[in-house]
């Protein structure tokens, strides 16, 4: 049994609270996700082409990072208003695989090709923007299962 | 014909009738139109970031500007369509909705802000003044963000019983 009641979670009782979550969950994965797919562009000859792909990450880096961070805090809120529910939601459980997938596919692929661009640059740069698009199509498909 | 008829009239047109009440057509729009938000709304982020002069600083506030006005455009265009396809399959609630015309007048003032700064940041081939640069900035994040908020918002607004 889960001893969690999620009828006594302020964002369940708070007519602010909840879209407010949504709208920085919005802006946040707006700001690491643009910024990922910025370097993605770059990669693939587009974008900002008078800055290095490998320039470009390191001036995204701490704007990624704190997307995802707020991101994924305001996402955590939102699934606590009612856990069960996401637990047993298809699309949100493809969302958070994905989502991990990204992250890892981020950090090391990803990264590695932008520092040094290879002849599958472009490659990695359209499966990122693939990854990428996922975990929002998913969170939207979530709400209308 | 009143505002209200037209809406009704919008509304009850076969293809906003056909997305209301399509099972994917709907939720796949209102991707393109997150995905828009994401990619496009990113690229307004990197411009803000750099004419706060927090991030990108090797590059000049022209040469980012410019290489990202086209894909701006873009994706402006992509994500106002499908708003328009949204928003039209539903007329009728929207019109009347609060946070939908409080979020119209916002876009029409982006367009306000864009030309208020078009010659002293937009097209400036110089670098601007930080004070102008950061002001086009903050007013720009403040835009948007209600923009993107206030779309959220109207999902979530019930008119009152008649």
């Amino acid at each position: 049994m889960l001893a969690y009641d999620p009828s006594t979670n302020p964002l369940n009782n708070n007519e602010w609270s909840y879209p407010l979550a949504e709208c920085v969950h919005i802006a946040s994965m707006a700001l690491s996700i643009g910024c990922i797919v910025l370097v993605d562009l770059r990669l693939l000859g587009l974008g900002i082409k008078s800055t290095s792909a490998k320039q470009l990450v390191r001036d995204t880096d701490l704007w990624v990072i704190i997307g995802l961070f707020l991101a994924i805090g305001t996402g955590l809120l939102i699934f606590s208003t009612d856990p069960v529910h996401f637990m047993e939601n298809g699309p949100f459980q493809f969302k958070m695989a994905i989502l991990l997938a990204g992250i890892l596919y981020n950090y090391t692929l990803h990264r590695s090709v932008a520092f040094s661009p290879s002849g599958l640059a472009p490659v990695v740069a359209l499966v990122s923007i693939l990854i990428w698009i996922s975990p929002i199509a998913a969170g939207i498909f979530s709400a209308f299962v | 014909m009143s505002i209200a008829e037209a809406a009704h009239a919008l509304q009850q047109t076969g293809w906003a009738t056909d997305l209301r009440e399509s099972a994917l057509a709907y939720p796949i729009i209102l991707v393109i139109h997150l995905v828009c938000i994401a990619i496009f709304g990113g690229m307004i982020f990197v411009t803000n970031l750099r004419l706060l002069n927090v991030a990108f600083r090797e590059a000049s506030v022209a040469d980012i500007v410019a290489s990202l006005r086209p894909w701006k455009h873009f994706g402006f265009v992509v994500m106002v369509t499908c708003g328009i396809l949204l928003g039209s399959s539903k007329a009728v609630d929207y019109y009347a909705n609060p946070y939908f015309i409080a979020k119209m007048t916002l876009l029409a003032l982006t367009g306000v802000h864009a030309l208020a700064f078009r010659k002293s940041v937009y097209r400036n081939p110089a670098p601007p003044s930080a004070d102008t640069a950061r002001l086009a900035a903050i007013l720009s994040l403040v835009l948007w963000f209600s923009i993107m908020s206030l779309g959220r918002w109207i999902a979530y607004y019930e008119a009152p019983k008649q």
